[in-house]
């Protein structure tokens, strides 16, 4: 015997994305710990305990927020999304010109990819909120 | 003497199902109360954000349990905490909006005993009787010892946590 908190399949698609996208800003900042509250608010003209808030889950974050904190992070937020749908035909479809956009395995997640890393370094050290 | 298998099968426990994705691994384990099921059930869809959040309580329960089934990576204090007094081994899983109150019997296996919002907790001061809950609801059940896992250490009740 089992019971499901929501029933609801978009509610919970939004809840978890909404929570995986906080937690990748916690734990960025996590990693960089030379990086403050203070430093970030300082960095986005707003009260560190604003900053707080937004991290702990008290206040919500808009998309554009969202990227400013990764800034401030010293992050580069990146956007990839699973289309279901499109990977079926794609499936049934001869192969077609390379699209603008991939769609890759995984649910929608945001990517950071860390501004401070030289390509040519050959790291690929990456937080993403996606597991 | 019981195992949790054996609460679940006696009704004393209901197993939480996570809906994980296709394809994703249940690493983590979380069983309720019929008392904390039913709540969640029937109390909380018409429960608001006390923080006017986007996010309605349930969608934050629903969240946290689908994080913590996954395996992925929770922060210590902001998502589960150790309660006092410590030696009971009672921790509090943590939303912005609620507080789920109930114990570890193994290592990434937690036993929910009672949920209420955050504001109602605080508002009256109730951590102590939930906690005297969750030990009494523990005793009651007479489990195999070690029948929870004792101390305030992340480590010995999480697999994958970080630190604030």
């Amino acid at each position: 015997m089992s019971f499901q908190i929501i029933s609801s399949p978009n509610k919970r698609v939004a809840a978890r994305f909404v929570l995986k996208a906080r937690r990748s800003l916690q734990a960025l900042l996590a990693a960089t710990p030379e990086i403050t509250q203070a430093e970030i608010a300082r960095k986005l003209g707003v009260n560190r305990s604003v900053i707080n808030r937004q991290l702990n889950g008290l206040q919500d974050i808009s998309m554009a927020r969202y990227a400013e904190l990764a800034w401030a992070l010293g992050a580069v937020p990146d956007i990839s999304l699973k289309c279901e749908r499109i990977d079926k035909v794609r499936n049934i479809l001869p192969p077609a010109a390379p699209a603008p956009i991939s769609f890759s395995p995984g649910h929608a997640r945001l990517v950071f990819k860390n501004s401070n890393i030289e390509p040519e370094a050959g790291n690929n050290t990456s937080v993403s909120a996606a597991s | 003497m019981a195992t949790i298998l054996d609460l679940v099968e006696a009704g004393e426990l209901i197993r939480v199902d996570p809906v994980l994705d296709s394809g994703v691994q249940e690493e983590r384990l979380i069983y309720a109360t019929p008392v904390v099921a039913a709540w969640v059930q029937t109390e909380l869809p018409a429960i608001a954000s006390q923080w006017d959040l986007e996010l309605s309580p349930a969608e934050q329960l629903d969240a946290l349990v689908a994080t913590y089934a996954e395996g992925d990576v929770l922060s210590f204090e902001l998502h589960f905490k150790p309660l006092h007094p410590h030696n009971d081994g009672v921790w509090e899983l943590k939303t912005p909006d609620l507080r789920v109150f109930g114990f570890f019997s193994s290592r990434d296996c937690f036993v929910a005993v009672r949920i209420d919002t955050a504001q109602r907790v605080k508002e009256h001061g109730l951590y102590r009787g939930y906690v005297g809950e969750v030990v009494r609801a523990r005793q009651g059940w007479d489990l195999d010892p070690p029948p929870f896992v004792p101390g305030v250490d992340p480590r010995d009740v999480v697999s994958n946590y970080q630190l604030p």
